[in-house]
């Protein structure tokens, strides 16, 4: 009689379930996963870029005259060269950590 | 534990993407009624989807003493929790169950489902996952225990109020 119950109360909750496939829920996940490791690599390289910064920042006031005005040009230069390049995704990376 | 499910796991662990896709395909569906049932409609493809990333970030952690799919509902239950205490805090989630059942009504899909949603809106969410895992994928009680990370006599317990309180709202129905 219990077992009775149970299997059409079983029966009851699993009634109205997704479809077996669903290539779609699975494209989904897949996008969020994708999502989540683009966001990942972009912490890490924006980490890395604000540490090749500090430590170039240290670097000049420690010991100035071993990083010349050219020297610093050319980072400076290549700094702002990447930056004007990846605007749109530093953009879409600042509005994700904000998140 | 099915061997192509070991087998499948093991894949995800080395990185393939074909086999998770296979995980991915062979589970969703119970995954998702899981999580249908215990946080309701409205926010249960979300937790599916965060639950099958975090099978694929932590496949590692997988110990073999239970089947995938045990490890995956005990991955999606903390994930529901996770969205009950973010909801708790909001304010909103203790309603959300009558209304979505309410709304259910309306989308007309039946007598019996709107009953049954009726019927689980009053009962806690740790009862409804109980109830889930032991009648609806056939649990046993120590399986659904270790799932859920609840004691025995707790799951033992949530299953029989909860059976009784279906029984009670459901009435002819079942």
């Amino acid at each position: 009689m219990t077992d009775d119950l149970d299997s059409k109360l079983g029966a009851l909750l699993r009634a109205g379930a997704p479809p077996e496939r669903d290539p779609l829920f699975r494209i989904r996940v897949l996008e969020r996963r994708e999502r989540e490791r683009y966001r990942r690599r972009s912490r890490a390289l924006l980490a890395g870029a604000l540490c090749v910064t500090l430590i170039h920042a240290v670097a000049l006031v420690l010991a100035p005259d071993v990083f010349t005005a050219g020297a610093s040009a050319v980072l400076g230069l290549a700094i702002l060269g990447a930056g004007a390049l990846s605007a749109a995704s530093v953009v879409r990376v600042v509005r994700s950590l904000r998140r | 534990m099915s061997p192509e499910d070991a087998a499948l796991l093991a894949a995800v662990c080395e990185g393939s993407e074909r086999a998770f896709n296979e995980l991915v395909d062979r589970h969703q569906q119970a995954v998702r009624q899981f999580v249908r049932r215990v946080v309701g409609p409205d926010d249960a493809d979300d937790v599916a989807q965060e639950t099958f990333l975090a099978a694929w970030s932590q496949a590692r952690s997988f110990r073999g003493g239970s089947t995938v799919r045990s490890w995956l509902f005990g991955i999606a239950w903390r994930k529901a929790k996770d969205l009950q205490r973010v909801g708790l805090r909001r304010g909103r989630r203790d309603t959300a169950w009558l209304a979505e059942a309410n709304v259910s009504a309306q989308a007309d899909i039946g007598a019996t489902e709107y009953a049954l949603a009726q019927a689980l809106s009053t009962l806690s969410i740790d009862q409804r996952a109980a109830l889930m895992l032991c009648l609806a994928y056939g649990m046993t009680n120590e399986e659904a225990a270790e799932a859920l990370h609840m004691p025995l006599g707790t799951v033992k317990s949530h299953v029989l109020r909860g059976r009784e309180r279906l029984r009670d709202v459901l009435g002819d129905e079942t």
